[in-house]
């Protein structure tokens, strides 16, 4: 059982290649080299700034061990089996939480193992960074990361941020934060922490990137989690998803919705975007997922033009059973959004930036983040 | 009480039942060298044990693809209840005092019963030895159990007669082992080598009962009944990751009492009640900080069943129960639950030389109250069951069966309260069960003193399953799930007399089972085998008695199953086959005895799964001296 694991995975992959092998441009699905010489039998897809292929992150289950990495070849739009398991005889492990393109390197952190992974592009390892306690005895559950001046920043359940230089791959330092930080992004020097307290919470921490100390934390609407992100616009987003408006017994002024809020990294000042659960932002454009468990009226998905404030109707979220990432292409604009109904692999359906379906493909378990090659 | 193996043998119940009746006395359980009720119920047909490894680790049962929480476990007749999960870790009842297992499935054909007793799809029935004094004054056993991974285990039993049917026994027992057995795994093409760590277990039981037989054929039986735990859970191996400091305390204390009376051939009276106080404490240290959360739950019981035979060969039964639940936890948005539980049941029995027929119907009424919140609706709901039982050729002893139940479970208090998860809304998950089936049973020859066999065909339906199902970050519990089963149990058993005291006794069953996610066509679910549900599996049995020596070889075999709904290679886990080899001795001086056992399980060494990523302990023995008097 566990030598076969890997097996569909190497199955889909060969397939991967066997149809690319009759694909006039000779691309395959393998993800890109690295820049500096790469890895022998490489083929580089694509040139110049197009996006050529995208890393598909699969959460996994918990208790699964199933995490995985996959790569989608924008060109000939076939998406690889696991490249994780093939390249390092083992498999990521459980709960891949986040994976970060920085330079020539991936990083990926595995929350269940507790751990962070620094590959090359084809996802060979080239360190393990188990994450523990300062006393090294508790496992402190990587979440999720940001890149900035020649290093990778992570959360972790221990309720700091770490710092990884990249050249290193040495941790240099350590910030206390607050209890169950999840995701992080930066702007103008400084990190923007969400700090969801297990669903209690209702901040975001700065840290000053110069210092690497903390120096505030911004009030925002209750449980900000898996989503801080910097817009094309230099704007901070986070999503904080509230507190299950709607619940029994719960009266409405007592709702707090799933909402988008904007930071402005000049003076820290907060407001409030629109109603959301998931959001990417392409351009003057933000991608919305919005939903409410026990309102189910409330279920949209819409195009907010963050010039005008203008909405539109987006794809049918009548289609999905769980999105649960979303992600635009920078170059094409295409708009991807996985779908992860409980226990079985995830569909992946991809529309234009109109919203007009263009395809779909079925990625691993859980999948919660894709990240594109921008070269 | 000394292991006398009886092998004369009367026409087993198993064999005229109705329905799917399973039965395995005191001899049988000796002789298959089970520690525990886990280790004996996998070789009933059609009954899968998920099982988490080692001692400490949870065991629950499942009948026919069913699912645990539509299994009762009864305890001297009286269920054993968890309202909080809806299913019974069985690894905490010892086998040292347990005189007889039995599984029923669907609708059983003795309808002299509490009414909760109909309220499941299965009964596991565990069933305490009573103490048989012959001339003596009193009893007394004691035993001690050692085995791999720093197993002990004495107890000690003692009983005494204090008059004209009255009689008092005591029953101990402590427990401890380290449960660090070492594994092997495969990551990839990565080995692993290692060992289950905080997976020790110490236990204390204590059971005391009262015996008495009254005066207009009335008896009464008290039992107080104490079980204090405390455990490491090792939880999953997760790669790269070997840490546990989970710790689990249980502490379950109850109480009950058992009236019957027999007024006279043609009516008599069950009554009984019982109070049950669970606690536990779930601790553990994260980076996070200390999670310590303790759940405390009690239940009260009260039951009584008139039964009465106004016309010869047809009678009635009418049993009406009370069961009152609560639970508090020290969980953020508790709700403090409390459910009132009414069930009536009204059954009817026909019986005739060739065919015996049996139906009843079986009304409940749940309300629930909470303190914070909303409780969920009212449930009330009409269930009804039949069996049928028939005997074509009155000389043979082939006979012929069929029976239908319709039953369901209510939804847990996790299920409906538990934060953020739990669903108020929920409907009760249904199930309907169809069964077919011939026995066969009779002595061919003095050398094949008996041959028993059944076979049985089955159809089930489950309807509104309870899952917990994701919604964009929401997990919360739903019905979506409908489960279609079509299976097969056969079920074969014989005893041969090679000479006078060379004995062998021979027992197979296996099951065919296949459970179908029937619930949307258009979904990559659609005729899946539903999780942890082998198609085939089954068990096997061989016992040789000798004048010097017994020697058993068992076998319990499951063909693949799935960990997660999709039938996907990587969510595959492997067919295991489980063999053991126990030898024991009785040796018998004056009024006392010594019975010598010793026990070799898992013989292949493997550390197979029977939930993934929960290996189970490799090759390991034990060995038992039993001191009777």
């Amino acid at each position: 059982m566990k030598k076969m694991w890997y097996k569909p995975a190497l199955a889909a992959l060969v397939l991967g290649l066997c149809a690319a092998c009759s694909d006039d441009d000779g691309n395959t699905t393998t993800p890109p080299g690295e820049g500096d010489g790469g890895e022998p039998g490489v083929v580089e897809p694509g040139t110049g700034t197009k996006t050529a292929g995208m890393y598909v992150l699969n959460t996994g289950n918990w208790g699964g061990n199933d995490a995985t990495i996959q790569y989608f070849n924008l060109e000939n739009l076939s998406i690889s089996g696991d490249l994780f398991g093939p390249a390092n005889g083992a498999g990521l492990g459980d709960l891949g939480q986040d994976l970060c393109l920085y330079g020539s390197k991936l990083y990926a952190t595995v929350s269940g193992s507790s751990k962070l992974e620094v590959m090359d592009r084809n996802c060979k390892v080239i360190k393990t960074l188990h994450v523990t306690t300062d006393d090294g005895q508790t496992p402190a559950e990587p979440r999720y990361m940001t890149a900035c001046g020649g290093n990778v920043y992570f959360t972790a359940y221990d309720g700091t941020v770490s710092r990884l230089d990249t050249a290193s791959l040495e941790i240099t330092g350590k910030v206390a934060v607050g209890d169950h930080p999840e995701a992080l992004t930066n702007a103008n020097g400084k990190l923007y922490v969400n700090i969801s307290g297990y669903g209690t919470g209702a901040t975001v921490a700065v840290v000053d990137v110069a210092s690497f100390t903390k120096t505030k934390d911004i009030a925002v609407k209750l449980n900000p989690y898996t989503q801080c992100f910097t817009g094309d616009d230099g704007y901070v987003y986070t999503v904080s998803n509230g507190n299950y408006a709607g619940s029994p017994g719960m009266s409405e002024d007592q709702y707090v919705y799933g909402t988008l809020q904007r930071i402005d990294p000049a003076t820290d000042t907060v407001e409030d975007v629109c109603r959301a659960t998931f959001a990417a932002n392409h351009g003057d454009k933000m991608y919305v997922l919005y939903s409410e468990y026990y309102l189910p009226e409330t279920k949209r998905a819409f195009v907010l033009d963050l010039k005008t404030g203008e909405e539109t109707d987006f794809l049918n979220l009548g289609d999905f059973s769980s999105p649960n990432a979303i992600g635009v292409n920078p170059s094409t604009g295409d708009v991807y959004v996985a779908d992860t109904p409980y226990g079985v692999n995830s569909t992946v359906r991809v529309y234009d930036a109109q919203g007009k379906l263009k395809n779909t493909f079925e990625a691993g378990y859980s999948t919660s983040k894709f990240v594109f090659i921008n070269e | 009480m000394p292991g006398v193996t009886v092998t004369g043998r009367r026409l087993p119940a198993s064999l005229s039942a109705g329905a799917p009746l399973q039965r395995m006395e005191r001899c049988d359980l000796e002789r298959l060298g089970a520690l525990e009720v886990a280790d004996a119920v996998r070789h009933f047909a059609g009954a899968s044990v998920k099982d988490y490894g080692g001692i400490g680790g949870m065991k629950t049962v499942s009948v026919r693809s069913l699912g645990a929480q539509h299994t009762a476990v009864c305890y001297d007749g009286v269920a054993v209840s968890d309202c909080q999960s809806g299913q019974v870790d069985i690894s905490r009842f010892s086998l040292d005092n347990v005189s007889a297992l039995s599984l029923t499935i669907g609708q059983g054909d003795d309808i002299f019963l509490p009414a909760r007793m109909l309220a499941s799809a299965g009964v596991l029935a565990i069933e305490t030895a009573r103490p048989d004094f012959g001339r003596s004054p009193f009893r007394l056993s004691a035993k001690v159990k050692a085995g791999s991974f720093g197993l002990a285990n004495p107890s000690l039993s003692a009983a005494f007669r204090l008059g004209r049917g009255v009689a008092l026994a005591f029953d101990g027992d402590y427990l401890r082992a380290d449960g660090n057995y070492p594994f092997e795994y495969v990551n990839g093409t990565k080995r692993i080598e290692a060992k289950r760590n905080n997976s020790d277990i110490q236990t204390y039981r204590g059971e005391v009962n009262l015996y008495a037989s009254l005066r207009g054929d009335q008896e009464l039986r008290a039992k107080a009944y104490l079980f204090h735990s405390g455990r490491g859970l090792p939880g999953s191996v997760v790669y790269d990751n070997p840490y546990a400091e989970e710790r689990l305390h249980d502490r379950n204390y109850f109480g009950q009492l058992n009236y019957e009376a027999h007024f006279s051939p043609r009516w008599k009276l069950k009554a009984g009640g019982k109070f049950n106080y669970t606690w536990n404490r779930d601790a553990d240290r994260k980076a996070a900080g200390w999670q310590d959360d303790r759940f405390k739950q009690t239940e009260t019981y009260l039951t009584a069943t008139l039964w009465g035979e106004p016309l010869r060969g047809l009678s009635f039964s009418l049993a009406q129960d009370f069961a009152y639940n609560d639970l508090s936890t020290t969980l953020a948005n508790c709700q403090y639950p409390e459910r009132y539980t009414v069930l009536t049941a009204l059954a009817a029995q026909y019986r005739h030389a060739a065919f015996r027929m049996t139906a009843s119907l079986l009304n409940t009424y749940v309300t629930e109250r909470v303190r914070v919140g909303e409780p969920a609706g009212d449930r009330k709901r009409l269930s009804p069951a039949f069996s049928l039982s028939w005997r074509p050729v009155r000389s043979a002893g082939w006979r012929l069966r069929a029976s239908y139940k319709d039953i369901f479970r209510v939804p847990t208090f996790n299920d409906l309260y538990y934060r953020l998860i739990g669903n108020t809304r929920l409907r009760p998950e249904t199930t309907r069960q169809w069964n077919v089936g011939t026995t066969w049973g009779g002595r061919i020859s003095s050398v094949w003193e008996s041959l028993d066999l059944s076979v049985d065909a089955y159809y089930n339906k489950v309807r509104d399953k309870i899952v917990a199902v994701p919604t964009m970050f929401v997990w919360k519990m739903s019905n979506v799930g409908e489960v279609e089963t079509i299976g097969v149990d056969v079920n074969v058993a014989a005893g041969v007399r090679v000479a006078e005291e060379w004995r062998c006794r021979l027992s197979a069953a296996y099951n065919f089972m296949q459970a179908e996610d029937v619930t949307d066509r258009g979904s990559k679910l659609w005729r899946n085998q539903i999780v942890y549900t082998p198609r085939h599996s089954g068990s096997g049995s061989l016992a040789w008695s000798t004048p010097w020596v017994d020697v058993t070889y068992n076998v319990v075999y499951a063909s693949e199953r799935y960990r997660m709904p999709q039938n996907t290679a990587d969510n595959r886990i492997r067919p295991y086959v489980d063999h053991s080899v126990s030898l024991f001795r009785t040796l018998r001086w004056g009024k006392h005895s010594l019975r010598l056992q010793a026990d070799a399980l898992n013989l292949d060494g493997k550390n197979y799964e029977i939930v993934r990523f929960y290996p189970m302990p490799g090759r390991n023995y034990k060995f038992t001296v039993t001191y009777y008097l």
